[in-house]
Protein backbone atom coordinates (compact mmCIF):
# COMPACT_ATOMS: atom_id res chain seq x y z
CA UNK A 1 0.00 0.00 0.00
CA UNK A 2 1.44 3.70 -0.62
CA UNK A 3 2.23 5.41 1.72
CA UNK A 4 -0.01 8.20 1.89
CA UNK A 5 -2.70 5.59 1.72
CA UNK A 6 -1.25 4.30 4.69
CA UNK A 7 -0.78 7.29 6.76
CA UNK A 8 -4.59 7.49 6.14
CA UNK A 9 -5.47 4.50 7.41
CA UNK A 10 -3.23 4.73 10.80
CA UNK A 11 -4.52 7.82 11.15
CA UNK A 12 -8.19 6.91 11.16
CA UNK A 13 -7.58 3.98 13.74
CA UNK A 14 -5.92 5.67 15.47
CA UNK A 15 -8.62 8.22 15.69
CA UNK A 16 -11.03 5.12 16.53
CA UNK A 17 -8.16 4.13 19.74
CA UNK A 18 -8.55 7.61 21.35
CA UNK A 19 -12.22 7.74 21.27
CA UNK A 20 -12.49 4.49 22.69
CA UNK A 21 -14.53 3.39 19.53
CA UNK A 22 -11.98 0.82 19.27
CA UNK A 23 -10.72 -0.99 22.37
CA UNK A 24 -9.45 -4.04 23.55
CA UNK A 25 -12.38 -5.15 24.93
CA UNK A 26 -14.34 -6.00 22.20
CA UNK A 27 -14.01 -9.02 19.23
CA UNK A 28 -13.10 -6.83 16.08
CA UNK A 29 -13.43 -8.38 12.54
CA UNK A 30 -12.70 -6.56 9.29
CA UNK A 31 -15.15 -6.45 6.31
CA UNK A 32 -13.76 -7.74 2.57
CA UNK A 33 -9.81 -8.91 1.65
CA UNK A 34 -8.32 -5.80 0.23
CA UNK A 35 -4.73 -3.92 0.95
CA UNK A 36 -6.87 -2.12 3.79
CA UNK A 37 -7.17 -5.25 5.39
CA UNK A 38 -3.29 -6.30 5.58
CA UNK A 39 -2.34 -2.66 6.74
CA UNK A 40 -5.48 -2.88 9.56
CA UNK A 41 -4.69 -5.98 10.89
CA UNK A 42 -0.56 -4.85 10.89
CA UNK A 43 -1.29 -2.03 12.54
CA UNK A 44 -3.79 -3.49 15.42
CA UNK A 45 -1.18 -6.18 15.72
CA UNK A 46 1.63 -3.22 16.98
CA UNK A 47 -1.26 -1.93 19.26
CA UNK A 48 -1.53 -5.54 20.55
CA UNK A 49 -5.26 -5.91 18.84
CA UNK A 50 -6.40 -8.96 17.27
CA UNK A 51 -8.58 -8.97 14.08
CA UNK A 52 -10.13 -12.12 14.77
CA UNK A 53 -11.68 -12.66 11.25
CA UNK A 54 -12.75 -10.79 7.86
CA UNK A 55 -15.98 -11.03 6.84
CA UNK A 56 -16.53 -11.90 3.28
CA UNK A 57 -19.67 -12.07 1.07
CA UNK A 58 -17.16 -13.76 -1.88
CA UNK A 59 -17.86 -17.51 -1.45
CA UNK A 60 -14.15 -18.05 -3.48
CA UNK A 61 -12.71 -16.10 -1.21
CA UNK A 62 -14.33 -17.91 2.47
CA UNK A 63 -11.53 -20.05 3.96
CA UNK A 64 -8.91 -17.51 2.65
CA UNK A 65 -6.30 -16.24 4.96
CA UNK A 66 -5.03 -12.87 5.27
CA UNK A 67 -1.99 -12.46 7.65
CA UNK A 68 -2.82 -15.12 9.32
CA UNK A 69 -6.68 -14.37 9.60
CA UNK A 70 -9.40 -15.97 8.53
CA UNK A 71 -12.38 -15.37 5.92
CA UNK A 72 -15.84 -16.34 6.43
CA UNK A 73 -19.37 -15.55 5.61
CA UNK A 74 -20.91 -12.12 7.48
CA UNK A 75 -23.28 -14.51 9.06
CA UNK A 76 -20.97 -17.28 10.51
CA UNK A 77 -18.70 -14.25 11.56
CA UNK A 78 -20.89 -12.04 13.21
CA UNK A 79 -23.50 -14.91 14.72
CA UNK A 80 -26.42 -13.86 16.90
CA UNK A 81 -24.50 -12.80 19.87
CA UNK A 82 -22.57 -9.31 18.57
CA UNK A 83 -22.86 -7.36 21.13
CA UNK A 84 -19.21 -7.59 21.89
CA UNK A 85 -18.22 -7.28 18.17
CA UNK A 86 -17.16 -4.32 15.88
CA UNK A 87 -16.67 -4.01 12.09
CA UNK A 88 -13.94 -2.61 10.61
CA UNK A 89 -14.65 -1.60 6.86
CA UNK A 90 -13.03 0.14 4.33
CA UNK A 91 -14.30 0.04 1.04
CA UNK A 92 -16.08 2.29 -1.65
CA UNK A 93 -19.03 -0.26 -1.36
CA UNK A 94 -19.05 1.04 2.35
CA UNK A 95 -22.68 1.96 2.41
CA UNK A 96 -24.04 -1.76 1.04
CA UNK A 97 -21.74 -3.45 3.20
CA UNK A 98 -22.97 -1.20 6.49
CA UNK A 99 -26.52 -2.17 5.83
CA UNK A 100 -26.12 -5.73 5.76
CA UNK A 101 -24.56 -5.59 9.16
CA UNK A 102 -26.88 -3.03 10.61
CA UNK A 103 -29.78 -5.81 8.86
CA UNK A 104 -28.12 -8.46 10.92
CA UNK A 105 -28.72 -6.68 13.99
CA UNK A 106 -25.64 -4.72 14.85
CA UNK A 107 -25.91 -1.02 15.75
CA UNK A 108 -24.26 1.91 14.15
CA UNK A 109 -21.74 2.19 16.88
CA UNK A 110 -20.42 -1.34 15.87
CA UNK A 111 -19.37 -0.12 12.70
CA UNK A 112 -16.26 1.96 12.00
CA UNK A 113 -15.78 2.92 8.69
CA UNK A 114 -12.57 4.01 7.42
CA UNK A 115 -11.95 6.28 4.05
CA UNK A 116 -8.97 5.81 2.44
CA UNK A 117 -8.60 5.56 -1.23
CA UNK A 118 -12.14 7.25 -1.27
CA UNK A 119 -13.70 9.87 0.19
CA UNK A 120 -17.19 9.50 1.79
CA UNK A 121 -18.78 11.60 -0.87
CA UNK A 122 -20.81 14.53 0.76
CA UNK A 123 -24.10 15.15 0.82
CA UNK A 124 -23.60 18.73 -0.04
CA UNK A 125 -23.07 19.34 -3.77
CA UNK A 126 -19.76 21.18 -3.71
CA UNK A 127 -18.38 22.74 -6.70
CA UNK A 128 -15.67 25.47 -5.75
CA UNK A 129 -13.71 22.15 -4.11
CA UNK A 130 -13.65 19.79 -7.26
CA UNK A 131 -12.84 22.76 -9.40
CA UNK A 132 -9.27 23.66 -7.10
CA UNK A 133 -8.26 19.67 -7.74
CA UNK A 134 -8.91 20.24 -11.70
CA UNK A 135 -7.29 24.15 -11.51
CA UNK A 136 -4.15 22.20 -10.07
CA UNK A 137 -4.30 19.51 -12.32
CA UNK A 138 -4.01 21.93 -14.99
CA UNK A 139 -1.47 23.62 -13.71
CA UNK A 140 0.59 20.34 -13.56
CA UNK A 141 -0.51 19.42 -16.93
CA UNK A 142 1.38 22.94 -17.99
CA UNK A 143 4.46 22.61 -16.04
CA UNK A 144 4.97 18.92 -18.28
CA UNK A 145 4.45 20.63 -21.31
CA UNK A 146 6.60 23.72 -20.44
CA UNK A 147 9.33 21.41 -19.09
CA UNK A 148 9.00 18.78 -22.51
CA UNK A 149 7.18 20.67 -24.91
CA UNK A 150 3.43 20.91 -26.02
CA UNK A 151 4.13 18.38 -28.87
CA UNK A 152 4.78 15.74 -26.64
CA UNK A 153 2.05 13.24 -25.69
CA UNK A 154 2.28 12.27 -22.33
CA UNK A 155 1.52 8.83 -21.17
CA UNK A 156 0.32 8.28 -17.65
CA UNK A 157 0.78 5.47 -15.38
CA UNK A 158 -1.37 6.02 -12.23
CA UNK A 159 -0.36 3.42 -9.90
CA UNK A 160 2.33 2.03 -7.89
CA UNK A 161 2.18 -1.70 -9.59
CA UNK A 162 5.42 -2.25 -11.09
CA UNK A 163 3.77 -5.85 -12.83
CA UNK A 164 1.52 -2.91 -14.69
CA UNK A 165 4.37 -0.55 -16.20
CA UNK A 166 6.09 -3.33 -16.95
CA UNK A 167 3.40 -4.71 -19.08
CA UNK A 168 3.24 -1.26 -20.68
CA UNK A 169 6.55 -1.01 -21.58
CA UNK A 170 6.58 -4.66 -23.29
CA UNK A 171 3.15 -3.53 -25.58
CA UNK A 172 4.56 0.43 -25.72
CA UNK A 173 6.65 -0.28 -29.00
CA UNK A 174 3.62 -1.64 -31.21
CA UNK A 175 1.28 1.05 -30.08
CA UNK A 176 3.90 3.99 -30.73
CA UNK A 177 4.10 2.24 -34.21
CA UNK A 178 0.76 1.66 -34.90
CA UNK A 179 -0.17 6.03 -33.98
CA UNK A 180 3.02 6.74 -35.23
CA UNK A 181 4.02 8.76 -32.13
CA UNK A 182 7.32 10.01 -31.41
CA UNK A 183 7.67 12.39 -29.30
CA UNK A 184 6.13 10.75 -25.89
CA UNK A 185 6.62 11.22 -21.81
CA UNK A 186 5.99 8.15 -19.82
CA UNK A 187 4.88 9.56 -16.75
CA UNK A 188 4.77 7.34 -13.47
CA UNK A 189 4.07 8.15 -9.88
CA UNK A 190 6.95 6.35 -7.67
CA UNK A 191 10.65 5.59 -7.56
CA UNK A 192 9.54 1.71 -7.77
CA UNK A 193 7.90 2.29 -11.18
CA UNK A 194 10.49 5.00 -12.67
CA UNK A 195 12.99 1.74 -11.90
CA UNK A 196 10.93 -0.16 -14.09
CA UNK A 197 10.30 1.82 -16.89
CA UNK A 198 14.09 2.21 -17.05
CA UNK A 199 14.01 -1.49 -18.20
CA UNK A 200 12.52 -0.40 -21.72
CA UNK A 201 14.24 1.96 -23.97
CA UNK A 202 12.15 5.17 -22.81
CA UNK A 203 13.56 8.29 -23.51
CA UNK A 204 11.58 10.16 -21.03
CA UNK A 205 10.73 9.30 -17.76
CA UNK A 206 8.84 11.83 -15.86
CA UNK A 207 7.65 11.00 -11.79
CA UNK A 208 5.07 12.69 -10.60
CA UNK A 209 5.94 14.50 -7.01
CA UNK A 210 3.08 11.97 -5.43
CA UNK A 211 -0.40 10.94 -5.32
CA UNK A 212 -2.03 14.58 -4.97
CA UNK A 213 -0.58 15.27 -7.68
CA UNK A 214 -1.82 12.42 -9.73
CA UNK A 215 -5.50 12.88 -8.44
CA UNK A 216 -5.23 16.80 -9.51
CA UNK A 217 -3.92 15.68 -13.08
CA UNK A 218 -6.56 13.01 -13.86
CA UNK A 219 -9.47 15.18 -12.41
CA UNK A 220 -8.32 17.89 -14.85
CA UNK A 221 -8.07 15.06 -17.56
CA UNK A 222 -11.87 13.76 -17.13
CA UNK A 223 -13.52 17.34 -16.96
CA UNK A 224 -11.10 18.39 -20.09
CA UNK A 225 -10.08 15.47 -22.03
CA UNK A 226 -9.71 17.59 -25.39
CA UNK A 227 -7.15 20.07 -24.02
CA UNK A 228 -4.50 17.51 -22.99
CA UNK A 229 -2.37 15.10 -25.48
CA UNK A 230 -2.66 12.54 -22.29
CA UNK A 231 -3.41 8.94 -22.50
CA UNK A 232 -4.11 6.81 -19.31
CA UNK A 233 -2.19 3.80 -19.73
CA UNK A 234 -4.84 1.60 -17.81
CA UNK A 235 -8.24 -0.21 -18.16
CA UNK A 236 -9.57 1.84 -15.21
CA UNK A 237 -8.70 3.73 -12.20
CA UNK A 238 -10.45 4.45 -9.08
CA UNK A 239 -9.79 7.86 -9.91
CA UNK A 240 -11.43 7.76 -13.16
CA UNK A 241 -15.18 6.60 -11.85
CA UNK A 242 -16.38 7.20 -15.40
CA UNK A 243 -14.29 4.46 -16.72
CA UNK A 244 -16.00 0.76 -16.03
CA UNK A 245 -13.58 -1.41 -17.79
CA UNK A 246 -12.31 -3.15 -15.14
CA UNK A 247 -15.42 -4.84 -14.36
CA UNK A 248 -14.72 -7.19 -17.49
CA UNK A 249 -11.70 -8.04 -16.40
CA UNK A 250 -11.51 -12.21 -16.64
CA UNK A 251 -14.44 -12.32 -18.33
CA UNK A 252 -14.01 -15.05 -21.65
CA UNK A 253 -10.88 -15.47 -21.39
CA UNK A 254 -9.30 -11.46 -21.21
CA UNK A 255 -6.20 -12.04 -19.14
CA UNK A 256 -4.23 -8.79 -17.89
CA UNK A 257 -2.36 -9.02 -21.42
CA UNK A 258 -5.68 -9.39 -23.39
CA UNK A 259 -7.31 -5.98 -21.46
CA UNK A 260 -4.20 -4.04 -22.17
CA UNK A 261 -4.28 -4.92 -25.61
CA UNK A 262 -7.81 -4.50 -26.45
CA UNK A 263 -8.85 -1.88 -24.21
CA UNK A 264 -5.78 0.11 -23.89
CA UNK A 265 -3.47 -0.08 -26.63
CA UNK A 266 -6.34 -0.94 -28.72
CA UNK A 267 -3.53 -3.04 -30.56
CA UNK A 268 -6.54 -5.94 -31.31
CA UNK A 269 -6.43 -9.88 -28.82
CA UNK A 270 -3.54 -11.41 -30.91
CA UNK A 271 -1.05 -8.60 -30.23
CA UNK A 272 1.53 -9.87 -27.62
CA UNK A 273 3.82 -8.79 -25.52
CA UNK A 274 7.75 -7.70 -26.75
CA UNK A 275 10.50 -8.74 -24.26
CA UNK A 276 13.33 -5.99 -24.18
CA UNK A 277 16.54 -6.42 -25.54
CA UNK A 278 17.93 -6.53 -21.80
CA UNK A 279 21.23 -3.85 -21.38
CA UNK A 280 24.38 -5.00 -20.16
CA UNK A 281 24.44 -4.06 -16.72
CA UNK A 282 27.12 -6.42 -15.50
CA UNK A 283 29.41 -4.41 -13.14
CA UNK A 284 26.21 -3.11 -11.09
CA UNK A 285 25.06 -7.05 -10.88
CA UNK A 286 28.50 -7.75 -9.99
CA UNK A 287 28.38 -5.09 -6.78
CA UNK A 288 25.13 -6.81 -5.96
CA UNK A 289 26.61 -9.90 -5.86
CA UNK A 290 29.23 -9.19 -3.72
CA UNK A 291 27.63 -7.10 -1.10
CA UNK A 292 24.90 -9.92 -0.38
CA UNK A 293 26.64 -12.78 -0.50
CA UNK A 294 24.85 -14.34 -3.43
CA UNK A 295 26.79 -17.35 -5.92
CA UNK A 296 25.90 -17.32 -9.24
CA UNK A 297 23.51 -20.00 -10.65
CA UNK A 298 23.54 -21.55 -6.87
CA UNK A 299 21.18 -18.82 -5.74
CA UNK A 300 16.99 -19.09 -5.36
CA UNK A 301 15.72 -15.85 -4.27
CA UNK A 302 12.30 -16.41 -2.64
CA UNK A 303 9.34 -13.60 -3.00
CA UNK A 304 6.65 -14.22 -0.15
CA UNK A 305 5.06 -11.06 -0.50
CA UNK A 306 2.58 -9.77 -2.59
CA UNK A 307 0.01 -6.73 -2.92
CA UNK A 308 -2.97 -7.74 -5.13
CA UNK A 309 -2.92 -11.61 -4.41
CA UNK A 310 -2.30 -14.54 -1.41
CA UNK A 311 0.42 -14.68 0.60
CA UNK A 312 1.47 -18.26 1.64
CA UNK A 313 1.95 -18.98 5.78
CA UNK A 314 5.63 -18.09 6.91
CA UNK A 315 5.93 -22.09 7.71
CA UNK A 316 5.85 -22.98 4.12
CA UNK A 317 8.34 -20.78 3.12
CA UNK A 318 10.66 -21.64 6.25
CA UNK A 319 10.51 -25.47 5.41
CA UNK A 320 11.36 -24.53 1.34
CA UNK A 321 14.30 -22.42 2.44
CA UNK A 322 15.68 -24.99 4.72
CA UNK A 323 15.42 -27.79 2.07
CA UNK A 324 16.76 -25.56 -0.78
CA UNK A 325 19.71 -25.01 1.87
CA UNK A 326 20.30 -29.35 2.22
CA UNK A 327 20.03 -29.31 -1.79
CA UNK A 328 22.93 -26.97 -1.54
CA UNK A 329 21.45 -23.92 -2.85
CA UNK A 330 21.81 -20.19 -1.03
CA UNK A 331 18.27 -18.78 -0.23
CA UNK A 332 17.49 -15.10 0.04
CA UNK A 333 14.43 -13.34 0.39
CA UNK A 334 13.51 -10.25 -1.91
CA UNK A 335 12.50 -7.64 0.98
CA UNK A 336 11.41 -4.78 -0.05
CA UNK A 337 11.95 -3.32 3.67
CA UNK A 338 10.44 -3.39 7.15
CA UNK A 339 6.86 -4.61 6.30
CA UNK A 340 8.46 -7.39 4.21
CA UNK A 341 10.50 -9.49 6.76
CA UNK A 342 13.15 -12.15 5.77
CA UNK A 343 12.22 -15.28 6.48
CA UNK A 344 14.19 -17.56 9.00
CA UNK A 345 16.91 -19.44 7.70
CA UNK A 346 17.53 -16.73 4.74
CA UNK A 347 19.01 -13.35 4.05
CA UNK A 348 17.43 -10.82 2.89
CA UNK A 349 17.91 -9.90 -1.27
CA UNK A 350 17.94 -6.84 -2.39
CA UNK A 351 18.74 -5.16 -5.79
CA UNK A 352 17.48 -2.25 -7.67
CA UNK A 353 14.38 -3.58 -10.08
CA UNK A 354 16.07 -1.83 -12.90
CA UNK A 355 18.98 -4.49 -12.83
CA UNK A 356 16.29 -7.19 -11.77
CA UNK A 357 16.41 -9.48 -15.23
CA UNK A 358 19.96 -9.55 -15.09
CA UNK A 359 20.26 -10.07 -11.42
CA UNK A 360 18.17 -12.72 -11.30
CA UNK A 361 19.52 -14.60 -14.67
CA UNK A 362 22.90 -14.90 -12.64
CA UNK A 363 21.56 -16.06 -9.59
CA UNK A 364 19.85 -19.02 -10.62
CA UNK A 365 16.03 -19.61 -9.18
CA UNK A 366 13.18 -17.98 -8.17
CA UNK A 367 10.30 -19.35 -6.59
CA UNK A 368 7.63 -16.59 -5.56
CA UNK A 369 3.83 -15.71 -4.71
CA UNK A 370 2.06 -13.91 -8.24
CA UNK A 371 3.59 -10.32 -8.04
CA UNK A 372 4.54 -7.78 -10.17
CA UNK A 373 8.13 -8.80 -9.56
CA UNK A 374 7.43 -11.85 -11.64
CA UNK A 375 6.36 -9.70 -14.18
CA UNK A 376 9.80 -7.57 -13.85
CA UNK A 377 11.19 -11.09 -14.44
CA UNK A 378 9.94 -12.74 -16.86
CA UNK A 379 12.42 -12.41 -19.59
CA UNK A 380 15.19 -13.72 -16.67
CA UNK A 381 16.78 -16.91 -17.90
CA UNK A 382 16.59 -18.18 -14.28
CA UNK A 383 14.45 -21.12 -13.33
CA UNK A 384 11.02 -19.05 -12.30
CA UNK A 385 8.48 -21.12 -9.94
CA UNK A 386 5.10 -19.08 -9.47
CA UNK A 387 2.44 -19.61 -7.18
CA UNK A 388 -1.05 -19.07 -7.39
CA UNK A 389 -4.00 -19.73 -4.86
CA UNK A 390 -5.95 -22.14 -6.23
CA UNK A 391 -9.02 -20.45 -4.92
CA UNK A 392 -8.23 -16.67 -5.00
CA UNK A 393 -10.12 -14.85 -7.98
CA UNK A 394 -9.52 -11.63 -9.95
CA UNK A 395 -12.67 -10.24 -10.98
CA UNK A 396 -14.18 -13.05 -13.01
CA UNK A 397 -11.81 -15.55 -13.29
CA UNK A 398 -9.01 -17.17 -11.14
CA UNK A 399 -5.65 -15.17 -10.68
CA UNK A 400 -4.13 -18.14 -12.51
CA UNK A 401 -6.23 -17.56 -15.31
CA UNK A 402 -5.40 -13.75 -15.22
CA UNK A 403 -1.89 -13.36 -14.17
CA UNK A 404 -0.44 -16.62 -16.05
CA UNK A 405 2.82 -15.55 -17.56
CA UNK A 406 2.58 -17.91 -19.80
CA UNK A 407 -0.96 -16.97 -20.81
CA UNK A 408 0.18 -13.42 -20.86
CA UNK A 409 3.02 -13.91 -23.57
CA UNK A 410 5.67 -12.55 -21.24
CA UNK A 411 7.38 -16.06 -21.15
CA UNK A 412 6.87 -19.75 -21.70
CA UNK A 413 9.77 -21.11 -19.33
CA UNK A 414 7.76 -20.34 -15.45
CA UNK A 415 6.90 -23.04 -13.95
CA UNK A 416 3.36 -21.57 -12.41
CA UNK A 417 1.60 -24.07 -9.31
CA UNK A 418 -1.83 -23.69 -8.28
CA UNK A 419 -1.97 -24.32 -4.51
CA UNK A 420 -4.90 -25.12 -2.20
CA UNK A 421 -4.38 -22.77 0.75
CA UNK A 422 -5.62 -25.48 2.96
CA UNK A 423 -3.37 -27.99 2.06
CA UNK A 424 -0.18 -25.72 1.32
CA UNK A 425 2.02 -27.81 2.29
CA UNK A 426 1.42 -30.46 -0.30
CA UNK A 427 2.93 -28.16 -2.76
CA UNK A 428 6.66 -27.99 -1.33
CA UNK A 429 7.33 -31.27 -3.22
CA UNK A 430 6.18 -30.30 -6.43
CA UNK A 431 8.46 -26.91 -5.93
CA UNK A 432 11.58 -28.66 -4.63
CA UNK A 433 11.42 -31.04 -7.68
CA UNK A 434 12.55 -27.77 -10.08
CA UNK A 435 15.42 -27.17 -7.88
CA UNK A 436 17.95 -30.62 -7.98
CA UNK A 437 20.53 -31.09 -5.43
CA UNK A 438 23.21 -29.33 -6.69
CA UNK A 439 26.98 -30.85 -6.99
CA UNK A 440 29.49 -29.87 -4.27
CA UNK A 441 31.31 -26.94 -4.92
CA UNK A 442 35.29 -27.90 -5.30
CA UNK A 443 37.61 -26.44 -2.19
CA UNK A 444 40.26 -24.80 -3.42
CA UNK B 1 -11.57 24.88 -20.50
CA UNK B 2 -14.11 27.55 -19.69
CA UNK B 3 -17.00 25.88 -21.85
CA UNK B 4 -16.11 22.20 -19.65
CA UNK B 5 -16.53 24.94 -16.58
CA UNK B 6 -19.67 25.86 -17.89
CA UNK B 7 -21.32 22.67 -18.49
CA UNK B 8 -20.17 21.13 -15.27
CA UNK B 9 -21.47 24.46 -13.09
CA UNK B 10 -24.95 24.05 -15.31
CA UNK B 11 -24.85 21.01 -14.57
CA UNK B 12 -24.26 21.12 -10.82
CA UNK B 13 -27.58 23.50 -10.38
CA UNK B 14 -29.51 20.39 -12.31
CA UNK B 15 -28.62 18.36 -9.65
CA UNK B 16 -29.49 20.73 -6.47
CA UNK B 17 -32.67 21.63 -8.26
CA UNK B 18 -33.21 17.22 -8.25
CA UNK B 19 -32.02 16.76 -4.77
CA UNK B 20 -34.42 19.36 -3.46
CA UNK B 21 -37.28 18.82 -5.67
CA UNK B 22 -37.40 15.05 -5.54
CA UNK B 23 -36.14 14.66 -2.55
CA UNK B 24 -33.45 12.50 -2.80
CA UNK B 25 -31.56 10.40 -0.73
CA UNK B 26 -29.64 7.42 0.03
CA UNK B 27 -32.74 5.75 0.36
CA UNK B 28 -33.08 6.58 -3.25
CA UNK B 29 -31.64 4.74 -6.53
CA UNK B 30 -32.00 6.86 -9.87
CA UNK B 31 -31.54 5.32 -13.57
CA UNK B 32 -30.54 7.64 -16.32
CA UNK B 33 -31.50 6.47 -19.85
CA UNK B 34 -29.65 8.81 -21.99
CA UNK B 35 -29.67 6.40 -25.55
CA UNK B 36 -32.61 6.06 -27.75
CA UNK B 37 -31.33 2.33 -28.43
CA UNK B 38 -34.20 -0.26 -27.14
CA UNK B 39 -32.53 -3.56 -26.68
CA UNK B 40 -29.32 -1.52 -24.56
CA UNK B 41 -33.23 0.51 -22.20
CA UNK B 42 -34.94 -2.80 -21.85
CA UNK B 43 -31.68 -4.11 -20.81
CA UNK B 44 -30.88 -1.39 -18.23
CA UNK B 45 -34.13 -1.79 -16.87
CA UNK B 46 -34.73 -5.15 -16.48
CA UNK B 47 -31.47 -5.48 -14.37
CA UNK B 48 -32.27 -2.22 -12.46
CA UNK B 49 -34.40 -3.77 -9.57
CA UNK B 50 -30.88 -6.26 -8.86
CA UNK B 51 -29.09 -2.50 -8.56
CA UNK B 52 -31.57 -1.22 -6.38
CA UNK B 53 -31.70 -4.60 -3.52
CA UNK B 54 -27.68 -3.90 -3.30
CA UNK B 55 -28.35 -0.59 -2.84
CA UNK B 56 -31.40 -1.38 -0.27
CA UNK B 57 -32.96 1.54 -2.19
CA UNK B 58 -36.37 2.17 -0.91
CA UNK B 59 -37.76 3.90 -3.91
CA UNK B 60 -36.32 4.45 -7.61
CA UNK B 61 -36.12 7.64 -10.26
CA UNK B 62 -36.19 6.48 -13.59
CA UNK B 63 -35.38 9.40 -16.31
CA UNK B 64 -35.62 9.11 -19.33
CA UNK B 65 -34.72 11.62 -22.34
CA UNK B 66 -37.96 11.67 -24.43
CA UNK B 67 -41.85 11.70 -23.59
CA UNK B 68 -42.08 8.07 -26.02
CA UNK B 69 -39.37 6.35 -24.36
CA UNK B 70 -41.16 7.89 -20.97
CA UNK B 71 -44.50 6.19 -21.57
CA UNK B 72 -43.15 3.00 -22.80
CA UNK B 73 -41.26 2.42 -19.47
CA UNK B 74 -44.02 3.49 -17.26
CA UNK B 75 -46.40 0.93 -19.29
CA UNK B 76 -44.25 -1.61 -18.53
CA UNK B 77 -43.74 -3.61 -15.22
CA UNK B 78 -40.52 -3.02 -14.19
CA UNK B 79 -40.75 -5.24 -10.77
CA UNK B 80 -40.76 -2.40 -8.70
CA UNK B 81 -43.42 -0.64 -6.29
CA UNK B 82 -42.29 3.08 -5.43
CA UNK B 83 -40.67 4.14 -8.85
CA UNK B 84 -41.19 7.25 -10.58
CA UNK B 85 -40.52 7.86 -13.88
CA UNK B 86 -39.72 11.28 -15.37
CA UNK B 87 -38.38 12.94 -18.61
CA UNK B 88 -35.33 14.65 -18.53
CA UNK B 89 -34.18 16.23 -21.90
CA UNK B 90 -30.76 14.79 -22.87
CA UNK B 91 -29.10 18.44 -23.10
CA UNK B 92 -29.61 18.16 -19.45
CA UNK B 93 -28.32 14.75 -18.76
CA UNK B 94 -25.00 15.81 -20.99
CA UNK B 95 -24.58 18.50 -18.01
CA UNK B 96 -25.55 16.32 -15.11
CA UNK B 97 -22.67 13.81 -17.05
CA UNK B 98 -20.81 16.58 -17.01
CA UNK B 99 -20.68 17.51 -13.51
CA UNK B 100 -20.04 13.88 -12.29
CA UNK B 101 -17.24 14.24 -14.50
CA UNK B 102 -16.01 17.16 -11.77
CA UNK B 103 -17.45 15.60 -8.70
CA UNK B 104 -19.02 12.50 -8.02
CA UNK B 105 -21.83 13.83 -6.35
CA UNK B 106 -23.86 10.53 -5.40
CA UNK B 107 -23.27 6.89 -5.09
CA UNK B 108 -26.86 5.59 -6.21
CA UNK B 109 -27.43 6.92 -9.31
CA UNK B 110 -26.09 5.14 -13.07
CA UNK B 111 -25.98 6.77 -16.03
CA UNK B 112 -26.30 4.62 -18.46
CA UNK B 113 -23.98 6.35 -21.72
CA UNK B 114 -22.41 3.75 -24.15
CA UNK B 115 -19.59 6.26 -25.26
CA UNK B 116 -19.68 8.97 -23.08
CA UNK B 117 -17.67 10.66 -21.11
CA UNK B 118 -14.20 10.24 -22.83
CA UNK B 119 -13.48 7.23 -20.87
CA UNK B 120 -16.52 5.44 -21.48
CA UNK B 121 -15.45 1.98 -23.11
CA UNK B 122 -18.94 0.54 -23.43
CA UNK B 123 -19.40 0.50 -26.87
CA UNK B 124 -15.69 -0.61 -27.59
CA UNK B 125 -16.38 -3.63 -25.07
CA UNK B 126 -19.66 -4.61 -26.72
CA UNK B 127 -17.90 -4.01 -30.51
CA UNK B 128 -15.22 -7.14 -28.89
CA UNK B 129 -18.45 -9.06 -29.95
CA UNK B 130 -17.29 -11.53 -26.64
CA UNK B 131 -19.19 -9.61 -23.90
CA UNK B 132 -22.83 -9.45 -23.68
CA UNK B 133 -24.91 -6.34 -23.28
CA UNK B 134 -26.13 -8.34 -20.15
CA UNK B 135 -23.22 -8.45 -18.85
CA UNK B 136 -21.48 -5.28 -19.91
CA UNK B 137 -25.16 -3.61 -17.84
CA UNK B 138 -24.66 -6.18 -14.73
CA UNK B 139 -20.97 -6.24 -14.10
CA UNK B 140 -19.79 -2.86 -15.16
CA UNK B 141 -22.97 -0.39 -14.30
CA UNK B 142 -24.17 -1.98 -11.64
CA UNK B 143 -21.65 -4.19 -10.60
CA UNK B 144 -23.34 -7.00 -9.65
CA UNK B 145 -21.28 -10.04 -9.00
CA UNK B 146 -22.90 -12.04 -11.89
CA UNK B 147 -25.85 -11.91 -14.51
CA UNK B 148 -28.92 -12.56 -12.16
CA UNK B 149 -30.77 -15.09 -13.91
CA UNK B 150 -34.42 -13.96 -14.23
CA UNK B 151 -37.07 -15.72 -15.68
Amino acid sequence: MYDVFKQKLQEQLEAFLETGKLTGKQKIYFFGINDSCRETITYLREKNLEVLGILENNTSKQGTYCCGVRAVSVKAGIGNRHSDKVVIISSPYWREMKEQLLSLGMSEEQILVLFVFFDEIPWKPYFREPMKLVMQGRDIYRNLEKRYSPDYHFLLCPYTGTGDVYLVGTLLPAYLRKNGIEKYVLVVISASCRKVAKIFDIPYIHQLEGMDDVTCLLRYYMLCPEETKLKVLNDSWADIYTCLTQWVRGLHGMDFTQMFTRFVFELGEKARPEQPVLKERREEVDVVFEESGMVPGRTVVIAPYTTTLSELPNEFWEKLAKSLTERGYMVFTNSGGPGEPVIDGTDAAFFPLEIAPQAMSRAGGFVGVRSGFCDVISGSTAKKVVLYDKHATFYNCSAYEYFSLEKMGLCDDAVEIEYDNKDYLDVLDVVLREFPKLAEVQKC
Amino acid sequence: MLREVRKARLGWKIWKKMMRRLRIDYDTAILVLPEKDEVWNECALRYFPNYAKRKSAKRCIIMARDREIVEKIRAMDIGMENCEVLCLARFKMDLLLKYYCLHKFFDNIVMMYMDEPHDNDTKRILQQGIVSIEEVVCLCFYQLREVPKHV
